[in-house]
């Protein structure tokens, strides 16, 4: 597909979105809901000074968390599917632990960890992880023995395992819970920065909604959904990218 | 040279019965170095099984195997599973030099050793007719040409224990001949380099094969029924021979779960 025929069907659902907002708006007619005609001045007037240094704020906290949770989520969950052993002792905790809401454990993450960035950056980290880890566990587990064979039989160390077969099987896997895993990162980010920080677009929203500042709330929400796409995207084309096998 | 002796592998069920299921039993083979042999035998009676316990993949219950190459060292074994064992997200170029690149990588080689791999890569490619694939995905090519990338990727490894499991049994009739007389300009080319005999163990259930292929063919049931020495290698269908098609009745008469076996 051309670049401009990659783009082209996603700027019209953008002008359809936009448009179906501004026909709400003009229905509901309440201060509310304003158009979008009034809130994107408003977001072009504010984006430069105010809002980057939220946006700033929230891409570093999703970034960081989502950052540590591949570099510890990814090889426990490649140990955890390629030894049968490791799988025993660990998984009946996974199974246990998992389930649980991770946003539940916000009081203990804040009262470990204070109000500060760590709590924030913690808790994404948790949720995200999570899924890492069960991803790529179940796609090594799947991985065919076949696979090894050409390897085992010539005695290739574990380098190379990882090299030829763990890495590039998981790959896929890993690239879906990243995405699943984001969307939630996102929503929990946003929790996140409702207290114990001045921001961050959660922050920024939440402090926009109790000044009563309906059109700067609304900045704030595109910008934070603008984040989210974005972030989506950037694991679209890497998967892309790294997965050219699978087309 | 490949020597097994009193080897047997069992494994217990997983189910509730937990029974001991017996897949090979006293098993005694003594392969000679660069020869070509076949295992035939009905399904079920253990030749992948023999073919992964000597490419160390499968731990036997009881018994001994073993292989050494022709100078006495540690042999090299290349093995082709069923499924040819290609990596999907390896290109057939990629695919192909695997093997050799991690022997070559074990072995502790130079650029210039790679770069010469390389060129023999190539060149088999060119030989088998898919060096127009080279930066394709075994997905993007047919069942056939995949065969022939599988069979590539072992002989530019050129080990000294070539073991493979129904290597021609996805291709249709026609693919297999030609993937077959390839094969066995493969193997005669090899023959040429007296100082590093290969050792071929081929799997397969098809007679006609067997007799095609192998200097000694070897009926495998759960046990070794029978070891026959082939005079008749080379020799296709076509060949009327009486005497051929005598011994490839008394193969299919072996093959028959209830025929008796031979010394």
């Amino acid at each position: 597909m051309r670049k401009g025929n990659r783009f082209a069907p996603l700027a019209g659902a953008v002008v359809s979105l936009l448009f179906l907002w501004h026909l709400a708006a003009v229905i509901m007619a309440r201060p509310i809901v304003p158009s979008p005609g009034e809130v994107l001045p408003v977001l072009a007037a504010i984006f430069a000074d105010k809002l980057v240094i939220h946006l700033g704020y929230s891409l570093w906290r999703i970034v960081g968390g989502v950052l540590l949770a591949v570099v510890i989520g990814y090889p426990l969950g490649i140990y955890l599917g390629y030894s049968p052993r490791v799988a025993r002792l660990l998984s009946p905790v996974i199974y246990l632990t998992y389930p649980t809401p991770k946003i539940a454990l916000l009081p203990i993450v804040m009262l470990l960890f204070g109000l500060g960035e760590m709590s924030k950056l913690l808790l994404i980290f948790l949720i995200v992880v999570y899924q890492v880890v069960i991803a790529i566990r179940d796609a090594a587990g799947d991985i065919p023995a076949e696979y090894y064979y050409p390897l085992t039989t010539l005695g290739a160390d574990f380098t190379d395992i990882f090299r030829h077969v763990l890495a590039p099987a998981t790959l896929p896997a890993f690239f879906t819970a990243l995405r699943v895993a984001m969307a939630t990162a996102v929503s929990v980010l946003f929790f996140t920065e409702t207290f114990g920080t001045e921001y961050g677009l959660g922050y920024f929203i939440m402090d926009a909604w109790l000044r009563i500042s309906y059109r700067e709330m609304y900045a704030g929400i595109i910008v934070l959904a603008v984040l989210g796409i974005a972030l989506f995207m950037l694991l679209d084309w890497l998967d892309s990218r790294f997965n050219r096998w699978q087309k | 040279m490949i020597t097994i002796k009193n080897l047997s592998v069992a494994y217990t069920t997983d189910d509730k019965a937990r029974q001991n299921k017996t897949v090979l039993a006293d098993i005694g083979l003594s392969l000679s170095a660069g020869t070509v042999n076949i295992v035939i035998g009905p399904s079920g009676g253990g030749k992948s099984t023999l073919l992964k316990v000597i490419a160390g993949l499968l731990r036997p219950t009881a018994g001994s195997l073993e292989l050494t190459a022709a100078d006495g060292r540690q042999p090299v074994i290349g093995f082709m599973p069923q499924s040819c064992g290609l990596l999907p997200w390896e290109t057939i170029e990629e695919n192909v030099e695997l093997a050799a690149k991690l022997r070559l990588k074990k072995s502790g080689a130079s650029a210039a050793d790679c770069g010469t791999m390389k060129a023999q890569a190539r060149e088999l490619m060119k030989q088998l007719g898919i060096d127009a694939l080279a930066g394709c995905y075994p997905s993007e090519v047919s069942g056939g040409q995949q065969q022939r990338a599988a069979l590539g990727r072992m002989f530019l490894l050129n080990p000294d224990i070539l073991l493979m499991d129904e290597p021609f049994s996805a291709l249709d009739e026609l693919t297999r001949s030609e993937v077959r007389q390839l094969f066995a300009q493969l193997i005669v080319s090899r023959r040429q380099d007296e100082a590093r005999p290969m050792t071929v163990l081929l799997v397969t259930h098809q007679v006609e094969e067997a007799v095609l292929l192998g200097e000694k063919i070897i009926v495998l049931d759960g046990r070794v029924k029978a070891v026959l020495d082939n005079p008749y290698r080379g020799q296709g269908q076509a060949s009327c021979s009486g005497e051929r098609s005598e011994f490839v009745h008394r193969l299919r008469r072996l093959l028959d779960r209830e025929g008796g076996s031979e010394p």
